[in-house]
């Protein structure tokens, strides 16, 4: 029985110790670990959207963001013959898309002080669209200006 | 003892040294997009198409046809391929062209968000309908 038990051993030693022995051992290798930190850039650029947008309708306007930032749209003022200064628009970011602007982030607002839709933008191109959420009796003539790095 | 030693070294033996068969995978290759943009241009007027390139390469552009209710037009138009900016498409590379069905425009770009455009610089007699074909990888 004793020599059963011993024999048992040798076997799973040599088992697994010897029975693959398909794979070429390889040298250690090190890795090295590149930690990039990407870095919100300022807006630097700014341009001027300048356009009117009909009753239930939309505009749009591309830009090329060349580094990874932040971009601030803001609306700087509406107007037009029935159309209250405070009238809430549509206001949205996204890419050009055939032949509209698809957007990602979409907000209704008034033109005020100050950007009213930011965020970080990787290089690209993008568009902002500008569009009637049904408060316009007449086209309103808008302008929008957009910061970006 | 000897049957259990003997089930045992089998039992290794069969999961031991067990490696994944690997299943060969046969190259792949990506066929080229093809956009047809097709809409009525107005005199006078210019129209654009943005679209999105996953993979860098050549862009070709035809005006594949133009025509007015029906009936095939000779006017030259131009056709441009650029980038989308501002209310327009900032072409870089553009040609007068009558419809043809051979690549009439051609430009190698990078990944990225581009456009084609199609203006009447000539100033056509009326409105007519077009349709161009736009290949890219």
């Amino acid at each position: 029985m004793k020599y059963a038990a011993c024999f048992c051993s040798l076997v799973l030693t040599l088992l697994t110790t010897s029975g693959c022995s398909g794979d070429t051992p390889t040298s250690p290798t090190s890795t090295t670990t590149t930690t990039t930190t990407s870095t919100l850039a300022s807006p630097v650029y700014s341009e001027d959207f300048n356009d009117v947008v009909s009753v239930n309708g939309s505009t749009f306007y591309s830009f090329t963001v060349t580094q990874y930032g932040t971009v601030n749209i803001s609306p700087t003022s509406v107007s037009g013959q029935f159309v209250p200064s405070t009238v809430t628009l549509g206001l949205g970011l996204g890419t050009p898309e055939a032949e509209g602007c698809s957007i990602t982030t979409n907000i209704s607002t008034a033109s005020g002080a100050g950007p009213q839709l930011t965020g970080a933008y990787n290089p690209g191109v993008y568009c902002v669209k500008v569009s009637d959420v049904g408060n316009l009796f007449s086209a309103a003539r808008f302008a929008v200006t957009i910061a970006y790095p | 003892m000897s049957m259990r030693l003997l089930a045992l070294i089998a039992a290794i033996t069969a999961a031991g040294c067990g490696k994944a068969a690997e299943t060969p995978t046969s190259p792949t290759t990506t066929a080229p997009t093809t956009i047809l943009f097709a809409g009525t241009l107005q005199p006078g007027t210019t129209r654009f198409y943005s679209y999105t390139l996953n993979t860098a390469g050549t862009v070709t552009a035809m005006l594949a046809s133009l025509e007015r209710s029906g009936t095939p037009m000779p006017n030259a138009l131009e056709i441009g391929l650029g980038i989308p900016a501002g209310t327009g498409c900032a072409v870089s590379a553009a040609l007068n062209s009558s419809s043809q069905l051979i690549p009439h425009l051609k430009q190698d770009f990078g990944i990225g968000t581009y456009c084609v455009r199609i203006s009447d610089l000539d100033g056509m007699p009326a409105a007519m309908n077009f349709t161009i074909r736009l290949i890219h990888p």
